[in-house]
């Protein structure tokens, strides 16, 4: 990690209390609703390496009992020492024993099954990975997500632009491990987007889409 | 198994610690937004979002001590104060009603760690904690029901020991739980469990709806209204999240029934909500009024309006 000025570092919430409530308001309402996009409202003045709701959401979430893993770009920027100058979180090296992950925009994902899953009898301790992606969208349809499950009245559509092409597959995988797995925030801008394990995610085929 | 064993009973109204939840609601001076430190209120929402993520299951959460004695309803508020901001309006109901001395207190208690507005109409909540009933009035999306839970493991009483607990819920091997329902119509001819009865979470997880009454258990299927479930003694949050399928255990020549009243509300007429047997007199008298407070008194009202019209202020 490159050392870095503290006095260069982005501010963090104005308002701890209220910063960290709001933010998480955000992550919960994600998380209950799947694939929905969610406005993260902050004041915080984040990375420049990493989108600001994912800052935002880690800003809210982490403290010192947690191990945080960050990937390539993350880690040789300043968001290391800006989180961990806010919250005192844990920075790790090791993907494997995270309980948070958080991946810069068009970085490598570490594979799903390395990470924690939890058992049978603590799926708890199953990591939560925040992912930067490039965009969020929930009205377009090519290359679309057919999302279902607990959250979901009927059938949410999404695309995501920024991720790689296996991560559906990597995610049925995730999705079958249940009660055991990982859940993921995917963040762009200002907004976010949870997928708990319990949303099945269909890639939808252009030709489907035009029937 | 005697029926004293099946049945869960929702605490007294009136409880000797309401007077320590009098004190704290009166208190003035240095404190956190919403009472609890800041540690303290990040842990129990990293467990709120682990649980929202497994639904039915229990997140083991190292409750700090609150200045309140256990069963008194302290998992709930913890839950509540984690959750809970600026632009939120609270409600807080014990067994339906949001005046009774334990709803009085937590609402205040609240109201002066968070400043937030509270209200009794169950639409205009963002937050409604709750101690043994679900409204009735159809909750909607983006609202939180917040439940107060005394006794979270559903198996408790069949299997006391803990690791055991959760190694079943691990295995998802439920028999145990089939068996004592089971017994129940072998020793009086029907499910005679009426409060706490138990639900499957999104197929999966054997879940304590809380002592609510089982006429409340199918406003839980697939409900809007996120629902999240703290347990302070035992340091346990659960929670279902929106249009989730929750399913009441029975059987199939014996399926999961609600109670029915051959009584309307004496006060409001309703024939569709929980009614609670009030004694009127010392000769016996007995009459059925509604659980649900604010919803009596607004069928009260909008009858009295059609009855006798007058202007508006
Ligand atoms: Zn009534």
């Amino acid at each position: 990690m490159a050392a870095v000025d503290l006095s260069t570092l982005g501010a963090g919430f104005s308002d701890l209390a209220i910063g960290s409530q709001t933010v998480f308001r955000a992550a919960l309402h994600a998380l209950s609703h799947p694939g929905r996009i969610v406005p993260v409202p902050h004041d915080a003045k984040t990375p420049a390496a990493a989108q600001p709701a994912s800052a935002a959401i880690l800003l809210a979430l982490v403290d010192p009992d947690c191990k945080v893993w960050m990937s390539p770009t993350l880690a040789q920027s300043d968001a290391p020492s800006w989180l961990r100058f806010h919250t005192g979180c844990a920075l790790i090296n090791d993907h494997r024993l995270a309980q948070f992950l958080w991946v810069a925009r068009g970085d490598p994902l570490p594979a799903f099954g390395e990470l924690r899953q939890g058992s049978d009898a603590d799926p708890d301790q199953g990591a939560t990975v925040v992912i930067d992606v490039a965009g969020i969208d929930s009205t377009a349809a090519e290359g679309a997500w057919r999302l279902t499950g607990p959250g979901i009245q009927a059938v949410t559509r999404l695309s995501v632009d920024g991720l790689p092409a296996q991560f559906v597959e990597d995610w049925r995988r995730n999705h079958a491990a249940f009660p055991c797995g990982i859940d993921v925030f995917l963040a762009c801008e200002s907004d976010v987007v949870g997928l708990p394990r319990t949303t099945t995610i269909e890639a939808i085929a252009s030709a489907a889409l035009e029937a | 198994m005697s029926q004293q064993t099946i049945e869960v009973h929702p605490m007294p109204l009136t409880t000797p610690q309401e007077s320590r939840v009098a004190e704290m609601s009166a208190l003035d001076g240095e404190f956190n937004f919403a009472y609890l430190d800041e540690r303290t209120k990040r842990m129990i929402r990293r467990a709120l979002l682990k649980a929202v993520a497994i639904p039915g299951y229990q997140v083991p959460f190292g409750s700090r001590e609150m200045p309140l004695p256990y069963g008194w309803g302290t998992g709930g508020i913890q839950v509540t104060a984690s959750v809970i901001g600026p632009n939120d309006v609270l409600k807080v109901i014990d067994q339906g009603s949001d005046d009774t001395v334990n709803a009085v207190n937590i609402r205040r208690f609240f109201e002066r760690t968070t400043a937030v507005r509270t209200t009794t109409a169950t639409l205009e909540a963002t937050l409604i904690q709750t101690r043994h009933r679900i409204p009735e009035t159809p909750l909607q999306e983006g609202q939180v029901l917040i439940y107060q839970v005394p006794v979270p493991e559903p198996m408790q009483r069949l299997e006391p020991r803990e690791a055991e607990t959760r190694m079943l819920h691990g295995l998802a091997e439920y028999g145990l739980m089939h068996v004592k329902l089971y017994e129940d119509i072998a020793r009086y001819g029907h499910i005679a469990t009426t409060y706490d009865y138990p639900v499957l979470v999104n197929d999966r997880y054997i879940m304590s709806p809380s002592p609510i009454p089982k006429f409340d258990n199918p406003k839980m299927h697939m409900n809007p209204a996120l629902q999240l479930f703290g347990a302070g003694r035992e340091k346990r949050i659960y929670a279902v999240p929106p249009y989730t399928k929750v399913e009441s255990l029975g059987f199939e020549d014996h399926p999961f029934e609600v109670q029915r009243w051959d009584a309307a509300c004496a006060l409001c007429g309703a024939e569709d909500s929980f009614l609670d047997e009030i004694v009127t007199d010392d000769a016996g008298g007995r009459m059925h009024v509604c659980s649900d407070s604010h919803y009596c008194e607004t069928r009260q009202q909008a009858q009295a309006a059609i009855s006798s019209p007058v202007e508006a202020p």
